[in-house]
């Protein structure tokens, strides 16, 4: 007799008992993560009871934590239990799921369903055991990742608000709808109403209501006090409220406490996958290349299999500006999770700093389809139009990104922009006062304000075109504060006393913003301006004024001459600047009521508008937009570099015509002049 | 303006006092050099002697705060270490309590800051870079931030008063820097650091007006304060009775006072005296080397190339990479014209402290001798940068401009030297000169007039101011004329060319003015000058022909051309004849 034979016989003869014994270590070593030697058992176990539903199904498990998905999928499939069983169908469709065969998948799910109403009083269907006693949540959970991976997000968004109202636990379904911008914010509002709190098996309605409703949108909330839970002190040090607690400051833009806050959660839990978005998102927005560099390594090293792990990676290099290799790392953010929609918004950053308008603009639309709750792929495509000369569509999407965030100032702010460039003043203005009132209104850190410096300078020009000077000027002075030895707001200043006429102080802004960008075209320019001004008014003056240090204020009618001799040089200008348009792809139409100066130098400024905002608000609530906050610099560069071109133009231009002998100070200064010694007197 | 004031006596033993506790708050808070300036104070003092008890009480003074003194031991010998953000971090969980350890925190982050800038600095600018003003800006921000919400800033701790309105004016906050300033002045009278900050935020006799507190003006403090501003706007015979006023209250053993005195004598062109304070200053404290380069300068005025020898080889011995010592050596390199190499050491005086004012200055002038006037108004333009009040550098500038060709630009400069020393005669001809150039005789006149008025150094004004008004107003010109002829005989100099000039358009005028004597004289006094000879010879004619015609009026001038070769065979005649107008009349006929 051999020893398999009296296992046998054994077996046979205590069936039952053996049985139960094997199941119960099959389930030990589950519980012991020793998958491979529960898998062994579990098969012998399938054999020795001729596939009974509970040990294939137990097989299959076992296959499935093993990894070996579609080997636990054909053997579901051999057994055909699904067709019956519920829980059987779901193991299969996800273990298909994970081996990403997607449409097989839903079709199980889709025979399961049509088949469940007539198999369900069976009373031979087995099932698990389980306190609550349902799978259909998760059966919809399923189906709706399925059909998020097969890009049906509207039936995706479905599925997981039946999983939800299914089962109200199913918090994986709620955190689907609201990080992957499913919904706009008033529908995550409605479906927070809808919930069937009532279903709550203990009573801790208020609990779950505030865990859910601290993972709702953000930015609806952007500028009020972030608050911590006082009703649930024990929740304090919860890393998952912690993370939501350092999104709301991110979107406060006080990226000093988002930082500390997410780094706090980090340090803990160094891959905190909610975190680590809004952690990656502080650190490009603080620059700090090195941290960022650090987190991206180390997270390539653990979970190169993760999308976010290279996405850190493309951020890091948009960060220092290497878009070639950000958006290669991207790609293979990509690759991993095609829906991962701020690796998009990333990518169209990265398009949108090297200019690439119409790259730009398609990812950001991919960006737009999948996260169709957020607005800030829509103001970047707005921005994109704006920046491409096409208000009408600019002012559209932004109104549509309106709707979405409708208390983002950001967004009030950009239409402000776009009406400013079509000489929309009045309106432009009113925009931007709205948008002043939204940040004068939030408590703010110095760090927020410095955000917003750009408005404070569109301010600025706005009441500079309507020829409020005073106003303009205070406004200026109020951007020169938060961001000091700005050179493009120093000349704004100047520009504004040019205007005002008050040309000694014209001068002096004009050299301060030249030292602190010696080649700017515009204030060169400008200042030559001002000093022949200054020699022509000297003339008018009485003799007092001549000796005497008294700053001479020019008269209004001085500074109408002024305004006159520059419209007629400008009406030549702006000729040539058209035809010069095409070339540049910036189209410009003449404009009738600006200097030939201020129509180049006022690009540049709406440039910075541009950038300001733009930069800030990149960030999708899930990712919160890393992308956008690296990017404010880098656009801002870019549009001020073009500013300086077209000024440079203009003045390369009246070089030509020779008006005046002498070429711009710049020039002059360049080529050497024939210095005669100095007076010795002067080294006194 | 407020008034030079010294009211009432100072209470020297309340000062000393005030002084030495005063030295102990700055060294605790590693604001050395206050404490430096407190303690050579404090030593000229030495004569005043403090009762037993009081001078016990002041070499007992104690940390306040026991239980930080341990992190503060820590702190403060990491800042004395320069391991500025060692410091900082260590000082962080107190910085709440102590206000000893924040500001010492506070303080180190802005020195870092400093540092920081200035070794990344890839150029010699004072132009800071965006980067460095962000950190500063949080930095303030920070400051702001630890003191509780709605709190008046005026009782915050006046150290941290004077290092926000440090940061300020670095961030170009003028206003706000001055409200912190002032506060600070306010909350402690005896930062001497605040008052010198502050000083720089006075850029024009205007703003003087901001020192309109009684509660700044009653301290003896202030009276330091007016002497240093006084004399940086260049109003030196008020710095002047300031500071001999408080040597006359009991400083005058105050070698700071006595240099400061120094630098004014060199400001209203009394070198010698100047110099003569300054031997006897490096007598009494051999080794100092404070405003040393302001005495080079002016060695190098009065073209002591000796003397600058010994100091540059004094300075070197004592400290070689002092900012001052590189400043001597440059002038040295100066005045024996090896410009590349002054160059070299007033770019070493940069690289030590790039916010060095007269460095700046002097390596414009160093560059307008090489001709390379693009290098020299940058350096110019970082002076003013760095000082408005330095107005070498705005004429500079207005020079640089001048070569190049660009009489607007240099307008613009020469008015704003001319605006911060409004009674220099020199600076008023340059603007004249620019005006001139800029076909603005009216206005040249102007300047040149009170160039005049002035007491014109260079004796040049009135002689331009006469050619301005050669055209628009012949009189006064005549008069000028005269004038600028006197001049060059009372000091007996010649200048063959303009001496003819003026001589021709007297006789011009004259003969317009049917004076004919004095058409003669200076008609006459042309034929000395070769370059006005012919002309005077054809006036001399007209001359004649008109007093033969006399009742007709002017002569006729094709008339008098004609005769033109007649009359030069007289020539040597009158020459040799000066004789009255009628007798060469006759003459010539």
């Amino acid at each position: 007799m051999t020893m398999s034979g009296i296992n046998g016989r054994n077996l046979r003869n205590s069936n039952n008992s053996s049985n139960e014994f094997y199941r119960g270590m099959v389930q030990a070593y589950i519980e012991k993560q020793d998958y491979e030697t529960a898998c062994f058992w579990a098969d012998k176990l399938v054999s020795m009871n001729g596939g009974m539903q509970q040990d294939v199904y137990t097989l299959a498990k076992c296959l499935y934590l093993c990894g070996q998905y579609h080997r636990a999928a054909n053997l579901l499939q051999h057994y055909s239990y699904e067709r019956s069983n519920p829980h059987f169908r779901c193991l299969a469709a996800r273990c298909l799921y994970m081996a990403k065969e997607y449409q097989k998948a839903l079709e199980i799910l889709d025979t399961g369903t049509r088949s469940t109403q007539v198999h369900r009083s069976r009373s031979s269907a087995w099932e698990p055991a389980d306190p609550h006693k349902t799978i259909t949540a998760q059966i919809f959970l399923l189906k709706g990742k399925i059909y998020e991976a097969m890009m049906n997000r509207i039936l995706a968004a479905q599925n997981y608000k039946e999983a939800l109202s299914a089962d109200i636990y199913c918090v994986e379904a709620f955190d689907l709808l609201t990080q992957h911008q499913m919904l706009s914010t008033a529908e995550e509002v409605a479906l927070l109403e809808s919930l069937p709190f009532e279903k709550c098996l203990n009573s801790d309605v208020e609990f779950l209501k505030f865990m859910y409703s601290s993972k709702l949108k953000k930015y609806p909330f952007c500028g009020e006090d972030v608050q911590r839970p006082t009703q649930f002190p024990f929740l304090a040090k919860n890393l998952d409220v912690l993370t939501s607690e350092a999104e709301r400051h991110f979107y406060n833009c006080d990226f000093q406490m988002a930082y500390k806050v997410s780094s706090q959660v980090t340090k803990e839990d160094p891959y905190h996958v909610g975190c680590l978005p809004v952690y990656v998102a502080c650190l490009v927005e603080m620059k700090r290349a090195t941290e960022l560099f650090k987190i991206a390594h180390k997270l390539v090293e653990v979970m190169s299999e993760s999308a976010l792990a290279w996405y850190s990676v493309g951020a890091y290099y948009f960060l220092i500006g290497r878009h070639e290799q950000s958006r290669r790392n991207l790609n293979k953010a990509l690759t991993i999770d095609p829906v991962f929609g701020p690796a998009w918004l990333l990518f169209g950053h990265s398009f949108a700093t090297e200019r690439e308008h119409d790259q730009a603009m398609a990812a950001y639309f991919k960006a737009t389809q999948l996260m169709k709750g957020c607005h800030l792929p829509l103001l970047h495509v707005g921005l994109e139009c704006g920046l491409s000369n096409n208000p009408q569509l600019a002012m559209k999407f932004l109104d549509e990104a309106r709707l979405l965030a409708p208390k983002d100032p950001f967004i009030r702010h950009e239409m402000g922009v776009v009406k400013f460039n079509e000489k929309k003043y009045d309106e432009a203005l009113t925009l931007f006062k709205e948008t002043e009132e939204f940040v004068d209104r939030t408590k703010h850190s110095g760090a927020y304000l410095k955000k917003w410096e750009p408005l404070y300078n569109n301010l600025g020009h706005v009441s500079r075109k309507l020829k409020k000077y005073e106003e303009a000027q205070r406004y200026h002075q109020k951007a020169l504060l938060l961001c000091p030895a700005n050179a493009s707001t120093h000349s704004a200043i100047g520009l504004v006393h040019a205007v005002a006429g008050k040309t000694e102080n014209a001068i002096e802004s004009f050299h301060k913003a030249l030292s602190l960008r010696r080649d700017d075209a515009f204030s060169t320019t400008m200042l030559r301006y001002c000093i022949e001004k200054l020699v022509e008014e000297s003339n008018n003056a009485s003799d007092d004024d001549i000796v005497a240090s008294d700053v001479v204020d020019a008269s209004d009618e001085e500074s109408q001459n002024f305004a006159q001799k520059y419209s007629k040089k400008k009406s030549l200008d702006t000729t040539q600047n058209q035809g010069s348009s095409g070339k540049r792809g910036h189209p410009k139409t003449p404009d009738a009521g600006d200097m030939p100066g201020f129509l180049s130098w006022f690009k540049d400024s709406v440039s910075k508008i541009d950038s300001g905002p733009g930069g800030r608000s990149s960030d999708g609530p899930r990712h919160t937009s890393t992308p956008a906050a690296g990017e404010s610099s880098a656009r801002e560069k870019r549009m001020l570099s073009s500013g300086t071109e077209e000024s440079e133009y203009i003045t390369t231009r009246r070089k030509n015509r020779a008006r005046h002998s002498e070429s711009s100070s710049e020039g002059e200064r360049n080529r050497s002049g024939n210095a005669s010694s100095s007076d010795a007197e002067e080294n006194e | 303006m407020p008034p030079p004031t010294l009211t009432g006596t100072i209470d020297l033993k309340t000062v000393k006092k005030q002084i030495v506790t005063e030295y102990h708050n700055c060294t605790r808070r590693g604001l050395t050099k206050s404490a430096k300036w407190l303690a050579e104070l404090n030593f000229a003092l030495n004569h005043v002697k403090l009762d037993s008890k009081a001078a016990s009480d002041l070499s007992a003074i104690h940390f306040e705060q026991k239980e930080y003194y341990d992190t503060y031991l820590l702190c403060k010998s990491f800042f004395d270490n320069t391991e500025y953000l060692r410091c900082a971090f260590f000082a962080e969980p107190f910085s709440k309590h102590c206000s000893v350890l924040r500001f010492l925190r506070f303080y180190a982050l802005f020195l870092d800051c400093e540092k920081k800038r200035l070794e990344s600095m890839s150029e010699l600018t004072v132009v800071s870079d965006p980067k460095q003003m962000e950190h500063l800006s949080e930095l303030s921000h920070e400051i702001l931030a630890s003191y509780p919400e709605g709190r008046d800033p005026r009782q915050y701790d006046p150290y941290d008063l004077y290092l926000l309105g440090m940061i300020s004016r670095r961030l170009g906050d003028i206003d706000m820097a001055t409200d912190f300033l002032v506060g600070a002045i306010i909350g402690n009278n005896n930062i001497w650091g605040a008052w010198v900050e502050l000083s720089f935020l006075i850029v024009d006799r205007k703003r003087l007006t901001i020192l309109d507190i009684p509660e700044l003006q009653g301290c003896w403090m202030f009276q330091f304060f007016s002497g240093h501003i006084y004399l940086e706007l260049h109003m030196n015979e008020k710095a002047l009775r300031t500071y001999f006023a408080l040597q006359k209250a009991g400083f005058h053993k105050s070698t700071y006072i006595k240099s400061q005195i120094a630098i004014a004598y060199h400001n209203v062109q009394r070198v010698d005296e100047a110099i003569e304070t300054f031997d006897t200053l490096s007598e009494e404290d051999p080794y100092r080397l404070d405003d040393m380069d302001l005495y080079s300068n002016m060695l190098y005025v009065k073209g002591e190339k000796y003397y600058l020898q010994v100091l540059a080889n004094k300075a070197v011995e004592i400290d070689k990479y002092r900012v001052e010592t590189s400043c001597i050596i440059g002038n040295l390199h100066s005045i024996k014209r090896e410009h590349h190499k002054a160059i070299e050491y007033f770019e070493r005086a940069l690289r030590i402290n790039p916010y060095y004012l007269s460095a700046w200055t002097l390596m414009g002038h160093e560059f307008m001798e090489l001709k390379n006037s693009n290098a020299a108004i940058q350096c110019y333009r970082e002076a003013v940068e760095v000082n408005r009040h330095d107005y070498r550098a705005w004429n500079g500038l207005g020079q640089t401009y001048d070569i190049l060709k660009m009489p607007a630009y240099s307008l613009y400069y020469y008015k704003q030297a001319h605006n911060l020393r409004p009674n220099d005669s020199r600076l008023l001809t340059a603007l004249g000169e620019a005006y001139e150039k800029l076909d603005r005789p009216r206005c040249a006149a102007k300047c040149y007039e009170r160039a005049k008025q002035l007491g014109d150094i260079e004796g040049l004004a009135v002689l331009k101011l006469a050619k301005m008004q050669k055209l628009t107003d012949p009189d006064k010109a005549a008069a000028a004329y005269l004038e600028y002829l006197q001049e060059m005989q009372a000091n007996s100099v010649t200048d063959g060319d303009e001496e003819g000039k003026a001589h021709l358009f007297l006789a011009n005028y004259n003969f317009n003015k049917k004076d004919f004597d004095a058409t003669y004289k200076h008609a006459f006094k042309c034929l000395e000058y070769p370059e006005v000879k012919d002309e005077a010879k054809a006036l001399l004619l007209k001359l004649a022909s008109a007093k033969e015609t006399d009742g007709d009026g002017d002569g006729d001038t094709t008339r008098n051309e004609g005769l033109d070769m007649d009359i030069s065979t007289t020539d040597d005649a009158t020459n040799n004849t000066p004789t009255p107008a009628a007798g060469t009349d006759s003459e010539a006929t």
